[in-house]
């Protein structure tokens, strides 16, 4: 009797009766632990460019291959990103490819069940496709194709929330890395300089003598090249000042820590203006010929002294002093580098502009020492129709489309802020109550709803809603598991992506080759994007089939080639970093309406707008409660890498930052554990103390990404505890878009159990 | 029927996990509903004076979703359906890698439609029924004995425990006495 | 003959770990041990604060406490000065763990020693350990004693302070730390560790 099966093994005729066992056998005995003798480098090793997707920094790296397991990866010195060095992130990596946690199949939610009750029944490609198909078809029926969203982050975005949405007629398409990071300095960056910070913080660290950080977290945000650049400053003797309410690690390289109160920052900024112009300490060269707007500022600060400042921020006026006159001492070779998350009070977009208006008057924009230019690499896109649509999604990439686009209505989320490209937290609302029209559609590319975006019950209630939910990812993240299908990508070590351009001092162009081939039944991206577009009738605007000859022939556009880039990695184009090499070539860097840098914003006066930044006092929290602050853990990247065994190990739970004093007072001890209760009364933890001096008795800190509430994800789950679900309030930045996410004030309830967790050495070898 | 050798009881018991841990498709739901599954493990404990696995067979898109649960996403502990993970903590370690080299010496090629690891049950399953078939028993109980008895002592009880749908869990469970008992009697099978 | 030593400067390390993870994968070290780890100190009062990032590993020492005690003779040092033990003769007898008084050896679970061998693979093949050659703040120098103009010679020349871990016991550490921001030496055990 048979039962009837598939056949997938075939036994070649050759080998039928050939061999016979007998005393060979016994070769095949598996040893579970030791592996064959010697490690990986004593074999045969290939090595790959690729670029990492650890982060969103994308080191070039190498990528080491043997026995058809990616063993080791490291950076190499012709990339200029990461110049032969990398992040534990980006070593790290390989444990995520071989997770085996992963997700593997498309899955399609059982029909009758509900969104979030984990029921999924297996479905090949094609129907899982054919699905998401027949409900866009739908959606768009009767809502329009603007009802359906797009979030994406990661490589991938450029399909999924550029150019699918672009391709398929919805203007509402986002990335967090925009309204949820960088919103209100690409902002202010845009309506100052004409233009934006876009990604890759073009600092001239190799030629400063004085750097002032503001919160800004490097060396617990480990981008790569900016820590090295920090670094090597260090070391050349340049000084340093960081301004943060905590002793970061930062702080510990610092000359100066000024404690500040949080979200005064904006009247730090504000006295340090005074102090230069009051002092004329300014450029005034540089703002004769570059700047407009001088003489209002000159009024608008000459309130706003030191003393003012300190009262408010809590930091002595002589300090203020001293750091604005160091400042203008070490000019122009003095900046305070742009930090890349300031969405902070609400406010940033104003802060943001402060920022620069003390960098403009150190003269440092453009110069030797301060800002560079970045210049965006020359890479012809791949020739197809033109999009319906012009993607709006921003993020690190830019401020997105400044155009309404036309045939199509607006974004869901115009008219609640000026900026022009889409909040992705503004797009949650319309799920719910279907204003100003109902968004029926989502699609969520390697964007973790639930730990990105604020108020996580509102995410909930809004997916509860949609027809439709699909979530592209590699893990099966919280949110993963409330789509109604999702579609497994291959890890990056597994796959082709677009070329990756970085406008830079010197922009490059780097490319990433598939190290090995995908696992189960994930799929690449791009081909995820294609299969889905020509399905939806967006065929044409994939005129390619082959990947490697989209990639091809974009590389022939530059003179290079595929086959070339296999080699070498990444291409190095020239740039104009600084003004004497823009003035050369006759050319005005400044895209503002006047073609001079803005101090003073007609723009900004014209729609209601401070035209300069004055201080506006943050929300202040109930008495008895903690101002909640989150930051990053140099071994960790937002929420992603928290089934990672080999980064758990080094960091396995986060703790909440308590200063020791006001533990004291509490009567906890480092290392007991405490709930936590925000302002609204939700109710995260267990959270360990971190009873420290390094942090104010006004705030408490712990590091974002952990606590997720995941049972698929057998290392990450119930691991320290979730930032994001305290963050139940924001406080919307009406200029850029941006979601003020330090709002929240969280009480401490001493007594939480200490939770019991599988030893990692355990559950890395999988044992359970 | 009745199984009435060694040799058959071990290719019931391979035709059993090959059916078993692929994804559900048309051809097991239709063994399933046509009772063949139910006949082949009744006769297979008779042969092996094991007791019959009490078999519910629930609607279809239980099936789906505990498969899923089970075997894909995991729900209900680590209980990855590769053979290597169970000997070696980890995929792609060094019992895949014997496995991988055990197939290649019998020239055994994946067919391309199968896109999941090689040292997937069903797939070990499949190349000792090859062998069985093409009577070369040695390979057959090599495979049978340190590949898959090895994940059913490890992974059987947990499936029991954890499953809802009364097919896999006591299925497995079954088969994990099936293969203990080609472990523990070594020369019978190959008489 | 080469005499092989490491420096690290801690007023440019941060702890970020890279090196460790690195080491990891370079050396296929399992989850659960360590050749390679961060311990950081914070030291001080608000607001009069520093702390101190330090990676610690084997020190190869030049008078090694571990090798005497190896009943199989499978510890040694080796060209170099590299302290060295070979896996396959290795019995698991701990003696060596337990002499070590870094707790720079860990048992691996298969039932042999290891810990950090300076890369020695990498070594022999002209290039420097994985931990020196990934630090984004390159805080790390890796080479000979002996050349007044190697990197690492020229670091411990140039260095503020230079400080080893318990000179007092004699064992004569290779791995020496530049610059530590604590202000009377190394950050001790006492104080609280974060990590």
């Amino acid at each position: 009797m048979k039962l009837r099966r598939r056949e997938f093994i075939k036994l070649s005729a050759a080998a039928v009766g050939a061999l016979s066992l007998g005393g060979g056998a016994q070769a095949f005995m598996p040893n579970p632990f030791r592996g064959p003798p010697g490690k990986w480098f004593t074999r045969e090793v290939s090595e790959v460019f690729s670029v990492c997707e650890n982060c969103f920094w994308r080191c070039g790296v190498k990528v080491y291959v043997e026995g058809g397991k990616v063993r080791k990866i490291d950076g190499y010195v012709g990339n200029p990103k990461s110049n032969g060095m990398l992040c534990p992130r980006g070593h790290g990596a390989i444990a995520q490819t071989y997770d085996p946690d992963r997700l593997k199949r498309p899955l399609i939610r059982a029909a009758g069940s509900v969104r979030g009750e984990g029921k999924y029944r297996e479905a090949s490609w094609d129907e899982a496709f054919s699905y998401i198909t027949e409900k866009m078809l739908a959606i768009k029926e009767r809502y329009g194709t603007e009802a359906v969203a797009f979030f994406g982050h990661g490589t991938g975005d450029r399909w999924f929330a550029e150019f699918l949405p672009g391709a398929w007629g919805s203007p509402n398409a986002a990335k967090p890395s925009h309204s949820l990071c960088v919103a209100p300095r690409e902002t202010a960056s845009m309506w100052t300089f004409g233009r934006g910070i876009a990604g890759h913080e073009q600092i001239d660290w190799g030629n400063t003598d004085y750097m002032v950080l503001l919160g800004h977290h490097i060396g617990e945000d480990t981008h790569n090249t900016q820590l090295q650049d920090f670094a090597m400053a260090l070391k050349r003797g340049a000084k340093l000042v960081v301004v943060d309410p905590r002793f970061s690690t930062a702080a510990s390289k610092a000359d100066r820590w000024l404690p500040i109160k949080p979200g005064t920052d904006t009247a730090l900024l504000l006295a340090w203006l005074h102090v230069l112009v009051t002092e004329e300490l300014y450029d005034r060269a540089y703002l004769e010929k570059y700047t407009l707007g001088f003489e209002e500022l000159v009024k608008h600060v000459q309130e706003f002294t030191p003393e003012w400042a300190a009262a408010i921020t809590d930091l002595p006026a002589e300090t203020i002093r001293i750091v604005a006159r160091e400042l203008a001492a070490h000019a122009p070779r003095a900046v305070l580098p742009v930090g890349r998350h300031v969405v902070w009070y609400g406010n940033d977009t104003q802060r943001m502009r402060a920022f620069f208006l003390v960098n403009i008057l150190l003269g440092n924009y453009g110069v030797p020492g301060g800002y560079y230019l970045s210049t965006p690499p020359v890479l012809p896109e791949y020739p197809h129709p033109p999009l319906p649509l012009t993607p709006a999604a921003g993020g690190c990439a830019g401020v997105g489309a400044a155009e309404a686009p036309t045939g199509f209505r607006p974004a869901a989320d115009r008219n609640r802020f000026f900026g022009t490209a889409t909040a992705i937290q503004e797009l949650i609302e319309p799920m719910i109550t279907g204003e100003p029209y109902p968004l029926k559609g989502l699609w969520a590319y390697g964007t973790n709803l639930f730990h990105s975006i604020p108020n996580v019950p509102r995410t909930k209630e809004a997916l509860r809603n949609l027809d439709l939910y699909v979530a592209i990812d590699v893990l099966p993240m919280e949110h993963v598991m409330w789509a109604d299908v999702i579609l497994p990508e291959a890890t990056y070590l597994e796959r082709y992506d677009d070329l990756i351009g970085f406008s830079y001092r010197n922009p490059f162009i780097q490319a990433r080759f598939p190290a090995v081939e995908p696992l189960w039944q994930t799929k690449p991206g791009w081909w995820i994007a294609r299969e889905l577009g020509i399905r939806l009738g967006l065929g044409e605007f994939f005129p390619w089939d082959d990947f490697e000859e989209y990639l091809d022939t974009r590389l022939r556009g530059i003179g290079s080639s595929l086959e070339e880039m296999r080699t070498k990695g990444t291409i190095i184009q020239r740039g104009r970093p600084f003004l004497a090499d823009w003035e050369a070539r006759g050319r005005n860097p400044f895209n503002t309406p006047s073609g001079k840098i803005e101090i003073f914003s007609q723009t900004f006066a014209d729609n209601g707008f401070d035209p300069l930044p004055l201080y506006t006092p943050p929300a202040e929290g109930p008495s008895g409660y903690y101002r909640l602050l989150y930051g990053r853990s140099p071994v960790h990247t937002f929420a992603r890498t928290h089934n990672n065994p080999i980064l758990m190990e080094m960091h396995g739970e986060n703790a909440l930052w308590l200063n020791a004093d006001e533990a004291a007072q509490h009567g906890l001890r480092h290392g007991d554990y405490v709930w936590l209760e925000n302002q609204d009364g939700v109710r995260e933890g267990p959270i360990k103390i971190y009873a420290t001096q390094r942090i104010r008795k006004d705030c408490v800190y712990m590091v974002h990404g952990f606590g997720h509430q995941a049972p698929l994800m057998k290392v990450a789950n119930s691991r320290g505890a979730c930032d994001n679900r305290l963050i139940t309030y924001y406080t919307l930045d009406v200029i850029s878009g941006g979601a003020g996410l330090r709002n929240n004030f969280v009480r401490i309830i001493p007594g939480a159990p200490r939770p019991r967790h599988t030893p990692l050495a355990q559950l890395a070898e999988r044992s359970l | 029927m009745t199984i009435d050798s060694a040799s058959d009881a071990l290719h019931a018991s391979l035709q059993l996990t090959a059916a078993l841990y692929r994804s559900p498709t048309a051809a097991l739901r239709d063994d399933l509903a046509s009772g063949q599954v139910a006949a082949l493990s009744d006769s297979l404990a008779l042969a092996l004076n094991l007791p019959a696995p009490a078999l519910l067979i629930p609607d279809w898109l239980t099936v789906e979703t505990s498969f899923v649960a089970l075997f894909v996403t995991n729900q209900h502990g680590i209980i990855p359906p590769y053979v290597g993970y169970a000997l070696d903590n980890e995929l792609l370690g060094p019992s895949f890698e014997a496995l991988t080299a055990l197939y290649q010496s019998h020239g055994f090629t994946l067919d391309g439609t199968f896109n999941d690891l090689p040292d997937h049950l069903s797939a070990v399953a499949e190349a000792a029924l090859l062998l069985l078939e093409a009577e070369r028993v040695d390979g057959a109980l090599l495979l049978a004995r340190q590949f898959l008895q090895p994940w059913f002592k490890r992974y059987a009880d947990r499936v029991l425990s954890a499953d809802g749908s009364g097919l896999y869990g006591p299925l497995t469970h079954f088969l994990k006495l099936a293969f203990t008992r080609f472990t523990e009697v070594q020369d019978e099978v190959a008489a | 003959m080469p005499r092989y030593a490491m420096a690290i400067d801690l007023a440019a390390c941060v702890g970020c770990a890279a090196c460790s993870v690195a080491c990891k994968l370079e050396n296929e070290v399992p989850v659960g041990v360590n050749r390679l780890w961060i311990r950081s100190t914070e030291l001080g009062t608000f607001p009069h604060l520093t702390v101190e990032y330090r990676p610690e590993q084997c020190l190869h020492c030049a008078n090694p406490p571990c090798v005497p005690v190896c009943p199989t003779g499978c510890c040694y040092i080796g060209e170099g000065g590299l302290v060295l033990l070979e896996e396959r003769r290795c019995i698991g007898c701990a003696a060596c763990i337990a002499a070590c008084p870094y707790d720079a050896r860990y048992m691996h679970p298969a039932g042999y020693v290891g810990k950090c061998d300076f890369c020695e693979h990498r070594v022999r093949a002209g290039r420097v350990p994985a931990c020196v050659e990934t630090c984004p703040t390159l805080c790390r120098y890796f080479g000979d004693l002996d050349d007044p103009n190697s990197t690492v010679s020229v670091a411990l020349r140039e260095a503020g302070r230079v400080d080893v871990l318990r000179p007092e016991l004699g064992t004569k550490p290779k791995l020496f730390y530049l610059n530590t921001p604590a202000k009377f030496g190394l950050a001790g055990n006492h104080q609280e560790v974060v990590s």
